[in-house]
């Protein structure tokens, strides 16, 4: 089961009509991911990698290639579908967090469960359950400007995590952190994927990139493995 | 699709964002309450006024046919067996024949020249309570053609100032007449409509049998008839016009029969457009208020696409989004809407208390502002919660 393979891109290619002109953006994207990594996807602004990381998240469809994503072929399915795939699958964790400013992290926790039409007392135990594992039960009542932006991190983690996705994808996560609460969060990405978690991030800093046990360098829309050097 | 736990979700977001918004949402939410406001108290307040005033027509003139006769060269009137006929009719319980003449009238020296003079029988008297003194006509008088009158206040007060009229006497054409009653103020509406005696100096009425003596008339032109069961209108109508058409050969245009109950029925039908036609034009404020609405939800959106893209993400679907929105517009309105209905109602209780008559919550009113503001809600929430559903999840939350 540990080799199960969850994620497969085929030749994705995206491209983008920018003023009549096709521009592409990924040409020709190939990628498997295996339940249980912790993968780093490591590029320099305009590789292509917010781009790979929409597609990868459901947000986007390819062009052209295929993607499969536990076994459902994403690209033929409507915004409805893939909806529901996100909710189930994925797991995002943004650079600025994007947590609801008028909700405490408990409500912000409960947010993909509330759209898995789950009970709401079960949201609740859920939620805090989250909150728990990321170290922060004592602040479930807390709203995000009364948290610091480490804080503020793990209640987006704990969110990405609710519905127990398949992969928890993360978009630059330290990029708005001081080095000390990065390296914290890092940490804690090494505690949940030896729990067992698929994580992807989506980096420009080599050193984040370190933190993973896989690294696949994109440049100009064009993918591949092997040493790291600084992007 | 859609489950009552997905509304309720939908409903708890959309409160919080009103609540979080307490100053926008009022100036929004202000359009719907003076709609909302000026519908409900113009329908309650016109609805009071009408209901009042039909409601003293009715209780003057219910259950009465008026019989207006033209006549012809050859028959001016009624003969008394074309009323005897009348009178059997199954549904009549008593007929008034009214004769009027402006005479003098004199007491103790004091002349006055325009005294209207009306004729009537005991069954008007029976069917309208107006003798406040003393006795009113009775069979026996008419009968008798007795030479009595009852007065009316205002001719009470030209002639017997500070005294009791009650078996006094006055003099009426130079004819001497015994004083036996008072009416009150309440005057004889139809009379008083027709604009027949209202003589600046009063009214003195006596037996239409004296007062046809008196005047010389040969046919009673005017005759109120009083029915039994007023639910049958319709039906003793046509039997007198069968009478009457007999009595003026065949001639239909010689006479007219008139109900006061057709006559409500005509003022409620006119009075029911009124109250629309105000009511529309109240309504163009609820459209006013939808606009704001919109307008709000428009930019509502705008400033939450960010939101938007976050809550697709984590697998809103386009419906749920749409859901919430559109529920954040009606409760809006909603909101709007009871608040509007209760002061609208406030409005409509001083008003009535100001003006005198009954206050009566219009149901249907209340229906309306309700119901109007939740259409208002949906229509003008609608383009933008489609607007919100159908943002790119990508570009929404790109809009940093």
């Amino acid at each position: 089961m540990a080799d199960e393979t969850i994620l497969t891109m085929r030749g994705i290619e995206k491209e983008y009509i920018v003023g009549g002109e096709v521009s592409s953006v990924l040409k020709g994207i190939d990628l498997e991911v295996k339940k249980g990594e912790f993968l780093a996807i490591l590029g320099p602004s305009g590789s292509g990698k917010s781009t790979l990381m929409n597609i990868i998240g459901c947000l986007d469809v390819p062009t052209r290639g295929e993607y499969q994503l536990s076994g459902l072929s994403i690209g033929s399915q409507d915004e409805q579908t893939l909806a529901h795939i996100r909710n189930r699958e994925i797991g995002f964790i943004f650079q600025s967090f994007f947590l609801m400013q008028r909700q405490t992290a408990l409500e912000n926790v409960k947010m993909p469960l509330i759209y898995a039409n789950m009970p709401e007392k079960q949201q609740n135990e859920r939620a805090a359950e989250m909150l728990r594992l990321v170290g922060l039960e004592d602040k479930m009542n807390y709203y995000p400007n009364q948290l610091s932006g480490g804080q503020q991190q793990r209640v987006a983690i704990a969110r990405a995590m609710s519905n127990n996705p398949t992969i928890l994808l993360a978009d630059e996560p330290t990029g708005a952190l001081d080095q000390k609460t990065g390296r914290q969060v890092m940490e804690l990405f090494h505690q949940l994927n030896d729990e067992g978690r698929t994580i992807i991030m989506i980096t420009h800093d080599v050193h984040i990139a370190e933190h993973a046990k896989r690294i696949v360098k994109i440049l100009d829309g064009n993918i591949g493995e092997g040493e790291v050097t600084d992007a | 699709m859609l489950n009552m736990g997905m509304i309720r979700q939908s409903l708890k977001l959309s409160w919080q964002n009103i609540k979080s918004n307490k100053m926008r949402t009022f100036l929004t939410t202000l359009g719907i309450i003076i709609g909302v406001t000026a519908v409900i108290s113009l329908i309650t307040i016109v609805d009071g006024v009408i209901g009042s005033v039909l409601g003293q027509f009715a209780s003057l003139g219910a259950g009465t046919l008026n019989v207006s006769i033209t006549g012809t060269p050859l028959k001016r009137g009624l003969s008394e067996s074309d009323m005897a006929a009348i009178e059997e009719l199954d549904n009549v319980s008593g007929l008034s024949p009214t004769i009027s003449a402006v005479k003098t009238a004199a007491r103790k020296g004091k002349l006055l020249d325009s005294v209207s003079v009306k004729g009537k029988s005991a069954s008007y008297y029976q069917n309208n309570d107006l003798v406040t003194l003393g006795r009113a006509l009775t069979q026996t008088d008419i009968e008798q053609e007795a030479h009595v009158c009852v007065i009316d206040q205002d001719l009470a007060d030209e002639l017997f100032l500070g005294e009791n009229p009650i078996e006094q006497t006055i003099m009426l054409a130079g004819v001497s007449y015994t004083v036996i009653g008072l009416e009150g103020e309440n005057a004889d509406l139809m009379t008083s409509m027709s604009g027949f005696g209202s003589s600046s100096d009063g009214t003195a009425t006596i037996p239409y049998t004296t007062a046809k003596r008196l005047t010389g008339s040969n046919g009673i032109t005017s005759l109120e008839i009083y029915m039994e069961d007023t639910d049958k209108t319709e039906e003793l109508t046509e039997e007198v016009e069968a009478i009457l058409n007999q009595a003026f050969n065949q001639k239909e245009n010689t006479y007219s029969v008139f109900s006061m109950d057709s006559l409500l029925d005509t003022m409620e039908t006119m009075t029911g457009m009124l109250t629309y036609m105000l009511a529309g034009i109240a309504s163009i404020a609820l459209l006013v208020g939808g606009i704001g609405i919109m307008n709000m939800m428009l930019v509502s959106v705008t400033e939450r696409t960010k939101e938007i893209g976050l809550r697709k993400a984590m697998g809103a679907t386009p419906a749920r989004i749409q859901l919430q929105f559109l529920l954040e517009s009606v409760v809006l309105s909603l909101m709007g809407g009871i608040i509007g209905v209760i002061l609208g109602l406030l409005i409509s209780f001083v008003a009535a208390m100001l003006i005198g008559v009954d206050f009566v919550i219009s149901v249907s009113a209340v229906a309306l502002g309700v119901g109007f503001s939740t259409a208002v809600g949906i229509i003008f929430g609608w383009a933008p919660a489609k607007k919100a559903s159908q943002l790119s999840p990508i570009d929404a939350l790109r809009s940093e």
